[in-house]
């Protein structure tokens, strides 16, 4: 899934063209104090309505947060009410479709491996356009329960019925966790979930959701693996252009805005030329075994310098697969790799590091959805580099929103 | 603008609160209900709360049009906007009809419409079809507010009609809109929020410390003032939000997150080359009109046109912004640049120091904040400009403060604003994509898409050569001396066939026609030689030159047009603008306005096809909100 990806609200690209739907509306922002406003006037109001301890934990913790919030950290809360609506917008669906490396390798995965949809009940987690669920058919599957949350649901409906498929699709409209499937067991479920940064606004937990309510004991799950990976990038032309622009803005000093920039992670292609290090394995999730929590990990990470360059950004992306096919069968949204909607996640480092050779960066990424919006996610990035041409060691704090 | 994004920000969030508080009263188990649930829940849970709260008047009304019959007389009224034009909570807000005069409203336009007759303008139809063909849009309610003002129309038209004793369900607040929207109570709120906002930004300037600190002492003043706006907002929204349907707040809201989501928003407004270079040009090359000047910039935003003023030689530069976060920023950035110009000390020593001043406050208000004799401005700067020119313009601040602060024959950059239009073909739209998605047919996404894009204009990038008539221009705006009453505008032009549109060959003698699918509309600002002698510079957003932010703003028919040149066959009996008739012109007949809720602004388009044998054919008038 797209995760609002060609919508305004996806991080500027590094191709420096504004995003066709990008509202004009410069410094309206400001108005971000009204959500702050309305936290704090909600976080009163359910105190006083409810006498629940862990509401009046909950306003303490909401202003507790809100000194250290900068003048972008505000408007957080609403985000997550809208995502379901934000997905029957079409434009979405139509970039996520046309992202041939992940529409393909599913139709690859099913077409390919018929062995494993032949006479089987399949649940496809958020279905979307129901396109997964029209592969599954097509490969034999018994029957298939298409969930899909927003209004894209009446047109997977249609589209089902146009292709002639409604006596093996069933969509059924409505989130997962609330609809009632007319058969107690699933054989396979199918979804694709991920999001930028593999978790930003993902779907983990409605397909292990799915997963622990109605998959059989022997069922599959699709994909089955998951992994983050990081690198690191010599990045001067884009940090200039992205960061450092705010330090001359047409001759003028507009750097106090740049430490805000710093702190979104930029979704943006990346050149593998760029790659100054080996990549390190952070983290990989059996989304067969996996409990929600494993979502929020902190993992070491070590990556030795191949050339003598400079490192401006840390790079995080995912690779998925299906280990359940006859060949292995997946995708990496890495920089080597061929891009996808969901490109890579950029991490910008304060300073620049002058590395040789075999010299290596240490440090861990902690990662975990935020506590006020748990679709955001908060990145803790703890570095330390002890070269011959500089030294540094650091914690940055990033915010995906 | 800044009220606008407030509404936004506001919109979901505070009308559960005011739903919760309404509720309150009446059942506090359905708050505790709500309060679980936090928001979280999807719209068919929030919609069903609503209605829920109107059962109990569980009646059958009759549309005041058709003979639709609805349970819930909100879903009436929504039906009745959205199908009949007919807008009956904007109306009563508008007009600030009391219980009395809703009454009688509604009888009075019954009583029409039992004779066939238009209820705004006396049209006399056929019958009530042709009737509901012909129900339009109101663009001046007070021309026709007399009409029914007569307590003839206290009797009821039908009898026993539910409709009469329900409009008024929400009377409470209904009664407080209206209240709050009497011109008297709505200043005095925002007038001491003004204040509050005034010794806020009084604030700013005695604290040496960073830019947070400044935001967080601010904090605390503002709530009054933004509780005050809630109040406020909150009645209206309450009424507006009842004819918004779903897609509407989803609209809405994606809006919200694009605007607001991010920095690099405010990067990419300042990394518009097309939006800068034409500022620069027009602030740094006409040094005549700039040395020693006054200048005033409306909306600041980051600052960058006060700072290009201050670099050009300007000798004091007022830049006023409503947002406090912005303005805040601003301030930081004008102190980094070593512009600032420090009120007190200025005043002390009688010495200037420093150029450049940020107030916090709105453009009508200045003087509360600053010392400024009316008409002493010498140049007013803005960028007011929105998606389509209008959306959430800023245009009537600019020219407020045109009238309040800038001296006679004194300058407004940019002068001129211009919207222009052209046709579109299918390549404008993703139609094509949804015939074949990996071998499954998906075109009723296709129509659904087509669906919306006749109701909600899409502001993206058209290609130019996606175009299929040449572009003509709709409407000029000339700043320096147009009335506040003119930014709603009606104007007719007409669309010919593009000729050098690549897939037409010039060398076939029979023109294949192209389908044009709708138009599009965008627009040129100038900053002429009245004002800028040195160098004029124009700031243009067409498909034609390089993109810019404000893209272009695209139209959609409910069905495509068959366009041709004048060399084409026609076929006498196919009816104009199908393939075998195709039009040789378009005649459009186009009127925006402000919308009445907030800053949204409504788009009506009225087509007409002529066909090379002289017929014509009109198609249902469209039309489009873009919230």
């Amino acid at each position: 899934m797209g995760r609002r990806r060609s919508d305004n609200h996806s991080p500027t690209t590094l191709n420096g063209l504004p995003q066709p739907q990008g509202s004009k509306i410069c410094f309206e922002d400001d108005d971000d104090e009204a959500p702050v406003e309305e936290t704090t006037e909600s976080s009163n109001f359910d105190e006083s309505m409810c006498d629940a301890a862990d509401d009046s934990n909950r306003v303490i913790e909401d202003t507790a947060c809100e000194p250290g919030q900068s003048f972008n950290d505000k408007d957080d809360k609403t985000s997550a009410d809208y995502y379901f609506d934000s997905y029957s917008h079409f434009g979405i669906h139509e970039e996520m479709l046309k992202d041939t490396v992940r529409t393909k390798t599913y139709q690859n995965v099913i077409y390919q491996n018929k062995f494993l949809f032949k006479n089987k009940v399949v649940l496809d987690v958020g279905a979307g356009t129901g396109i997964l669920s029209l592969f599954c058919a097509k490969a034999g599957a018994a029957h298939v329960y298409a969930v899909e949350c927003s209004h894209m649901a009446d047109m997977a409906k249609e589209i089902v019925e146009t292709n002639g498929f409604s006596n093996v699709i069933t969509v059924l409209k409505g989130k997962v966790e609330e609809i009632e499937l007319p058969v107690a067991k699933v054989d396979i479920i199918i979804s694709e979930w991920m999001g930028y940064f593999l978790l930003f606004e993902n779907m983990l937990n409605t397909v292990l959701y799915a997963r622990d309510k109605w998959l059989v004991d022997d069922g599959i799950v699709l994909p089955d693996k998951a992994s983050l990976h990081l690198t690191a990038i010599e990045d001067a032309d884009y940090k200039e252009d992205k960061i450092e622009f705010w330090n001359s803005v047409y001759g003028f000093d507009m750097s106090c805005i740049k430490k805000q920039a710093l702190v979104e992670p930029l979704v943006d292609t990346v050149d593998q030329n760029q790659i100054v290090t080996n990549c390190q394995l952070l983290k990989t999730m059996d989304i067969s075994k996996m409990a929600p929590g494993d979502a929020s990990f902190t993992a070491p990470f070590k990556l030795v310098a191949e050339r003598d360059d400079y490192i401006h950004a840390l790079v995080a992306y995912f690779d998925v697969s299906f280990t359940k096919c006859h060949k292995l069968t997946g995708f990496s949204t890495g920089p080597r790799s061929r891009s996808t909607h969901w490109k890579q996640t950029v991490l910008y480092l304060e300073d620049v590091i002058t590395i040789c050779e075999g010299e290596s960066i240490t440090g861990s990424l902690n990662v975990a959805p935020n506590k006020k919006n748990p679709r955001d996610i908060d990145i803790v990035l703890k570095y330390s580099f002890n070269g011959r041409r500089s030294t540094i060691s650091k914690t940055q704090h990033y915010k995906m929103r | 603008m800044d009220q606008l994004t407030k509404y936004l920000d506001k919109e979901i969030p505070n009308v559960e609160n005011f739903e919760r508080e309404e509720e309150e009263e009446e059942e506090e188990e359905d708050d505790a209900d709500e309060d679980q649930e936090d928001g979280q829940d999807d719209w068919d849970d929030w919609n069903a709360d609503e209605e829920e709260g109107e059962e109990a008047f569980d009646s059958n009304f009759l549309c005041l049009f058709c003979n639709s019959k609805y349970n819930d007389c909100n879903v009436l009224f929504n039906h009745c906007n959205s199908v009949h034009y007919f807008d009956f909570h904007s109306i009563r807000k508008d007009l600030g009809l009391d219980f009395y005069g809703s009454f009688k409203i509604i009888n009075y336009v019954r009583s029409q419409v039992a004779e066939n007759r238009c209820w705004s303008c006396g049209l006399s139809c056929q019958s009530n079809l042709d009737l509901q063909h012909h129900l339009h849009k109101i663009l001046n309610l007070n021309d026709i507010k007399a009409l029914w003002d007569d307590d003839k129309y206290l009797k009821p038209f039908k009898q026993n009609d539910p409709l009469l004793y329900s409009f008024a369900e929400d009377e409470e607040d209904d009664d407080e809109t209206t209240r709050e929207n009497l011109p008297f109570h709505a200043n005095q709120n925002q007038k001491n929020g003004m204040e509050d906002c005034t010794s806020a930004s009084h604030g700013y300037l005695n604290a040496a410390s960073s830019l947070e600190a400044k935001i967080e002492n601010t904090v605390e003043t503002t709530k009054t003032l933004e509780l005050k706006y809630d109040v406020q907002e909150d009645n209206q929204l309450k009424i507006a939000r009842q004819i918004f349907d779903r897609n509407d707040i989803k609209n809405a809201n994606e809006n919200y997150f694009g605007s607001y989501g991010s920095f690099g928003i405010h990067r990419e407004m300042l990394s518009d080359k097309v939006r800068m270079e034409a500022y620069m040009k027009a602030i740094l090359e006409n040094p005549s009109l700039f040395q020693n000047a006054a200048v005033m910039d409306v909306g600041c935003g980051t600052g960058i046109l006060s700072l290009f003023a201050a670099k050009a030689g300007a000798s004091r530069v007022i830049a006023v912004e409503a947002s406090e976060k912005m303005a805040a920023v601003a301030t930081q950035i004008v102190e980094d640049n070593g512009l600032w110009r420090n009120r007190k000390q200025t005043r002390e020593c009688g010495v200037s120091s420093g150029i450049i001043e940020v107030v916090h406050g709105m453009v009508e208000e200045l003087d509360k904040s600053i010392e400024i004799q009316p008409h002493s401005v010498d140049v007013l700067l803005s960028e007011w400009m929105g998606y389509c020119l209008l959306y959430e313009t800023m245009l009537s601040s600019v020219l407020f403060a045109r009238d309040r602060w800038l001296k006679p024959g004194g300058a407004i950059l940019p002068d001129t604003a211009t919207i222009l239009v052209a046709g579109f073909g299918v390549g404008g739209t993703s139609l094509p994509f949804w015939e074949n998605v990996y071998g499954f047919r998906m075109s009723c996404v296709g129509k659904e898409l087509v669906k919306d894009a006749a109701k909600a204009p899409i502001v993206d990038i058209v290609d130019a050569n996606d175009l299929v008539t040449s572009p003509a221009i709709l409407h000029t705006f000339d700043l320096a001396t147009m009335r506040l009453d003119e930014v709603d505008f009606t104007a007719r032009t007409e669309l010919e066939p593009n000729l050098h549109n690549p897939s037409n060959n010039s060398n076939s003698v029979e023109v294949e026609a192209s389908w044009c699918h709708g138009v599009v509309l965008w627009f040129e600002t100038g900053f002429t030689s009245r004002f800028c002698k040195e160098s004029p510079a124009v700031l243009s957003t067409s498909p034609y030159t390089p993109k810019t932010h404000w893209s272009q703003t695209i139209l959609t028919f409910g069905e495509p047009i068959a366009v041709a040149s004048r060399k084409s066959v026609t076929n006498i009996s196919a009816p104009v603008g199908s393939h075998a008739c195709p039009a040789i012109k378009l005649h459009l007949r186009l009127s925006i306005a402000r919308a009445p809720e907030h800053r949204s602004i409504d788009i009506s388009l009225e087509t007409t096809g002529i066909a090379g044998d002289g017929r014509k054919r009109h198609w249902p008038v469209q039309l489009f909100t873009l919230r």
